[in-house]
């Protein structure tokens, strides 16, 4: 029977999961914990709290190096901390202030990577942490939606792709199970699973990531 | 990802499946079985 063998939340768009053993899904299939945080543009028309798409944030889409960045979250303290290579780039609480200083550094490092949304667009200056710290809200899809994908699946396209060292992180799913044929999970589209207690419906096939976006970041990963 | 375009036949390139919650939604652990309804 196939099983769940690994769940990861984001708590800030964009960049690097925790790996969990439990996940709270909510209403919708939001995850508790996931996506709670962004960096948006300055010109952004979306309030603060609402949900906007990816392109008004500083996301691995527009900005592949984010994937060198290691995040760390406290939940309960609402505290972040983000790192590169080990060395500490910002750590800082969730308050006015802190959020300002945090932005500050994520906005000061982006614009020096060569492949930024920033350079060029004073508009989108300053960037603005958004997101309360526990509202999952900076989904790709305005409805939520928990993702889920295959060992399998993973294993096909790393074999098609020629490297066998594919990393999971790339795709950014909530949920990995292991247990079925390889895309199966792209047949249940319009079904209903259930995942222990919990039942799904099955509503997208979730667009994949642009070729631009592949990059080598920490472990070997590859991020979109 | 070209790979999924030129050796996986996709036009729009997918990979993983979007879900709603069906119910009031709960805990998910490492380990939960999953059923496919009708499967």
């Amino acid at each position: 029977m196939p099983a769940v063998v690994a769940l990861y939340r984001y708590p800030v768009k964009g960049l690097t999961p925790e790996a969990c053993n439990t996940l709270t899904v909510l209403s919708e299939g939001r995850i508790a914990g996931d996506r709670v945080l962004g960096f948006r543009f300055a010109n952004a028309t979306a309030a603060d709290a609402a949900w906007s798409k990816k392109y008004e944030f500083v996301v691995l889409a527009n900005t592949p190096a984010l994937a060198r960045l290691e995040l760390g979250f406290d939940h309960r303290r609402k505290r972040l901390r983000i790192q590169r290579d080990g060395a500490l780039l910002v750590e800082d609480a969730l308050d006015d202030d802190g959020r300002k200083r945090i932005s500050a550094v994520i906005q000061n490092h982006v614009l020096g990577l060569p492949d930024n949304p920033l350079s060029g667009h004073p508009e989108r200056l300053p960037l603005r942490l958004v997101g309360d710290g526990v509202t999952p809200r900076y989904q790709d899809n305005e409805r939520g939606q928990a993702t889920l994908h295959s060992r399998e699946t993973l294993a096909a396209v790393a074999a098609a792709s020629g490297d066998p060292g594919l990393d999971e992180a790339r795709f950014r799913s909530n949920i990995v199970i292991e247990g079925v044929a390889a895309w199966e999970e792209n047949s249940w589209m319009g079904r209903r699973i259930r995942i222990g207690r919990v039942a799904f419906d099955v509503v997208r096939q979730r667009p994949a990531a642009s070729p631009r976006t592949r990059i080598r970041g920490p472990a070997n990963a590859i991020y979109r | 990802m070209k790979v999924l375009t030129s050796r996986f036949a996709q036009a729009d390139p997918t990979f993983a499946v979007g879900m709603v919650t069906s119910g009031p939604g709960g805990e998910i652990r490492v380990g939960d079985p999953v059923v496919v309804a009708g499967g």
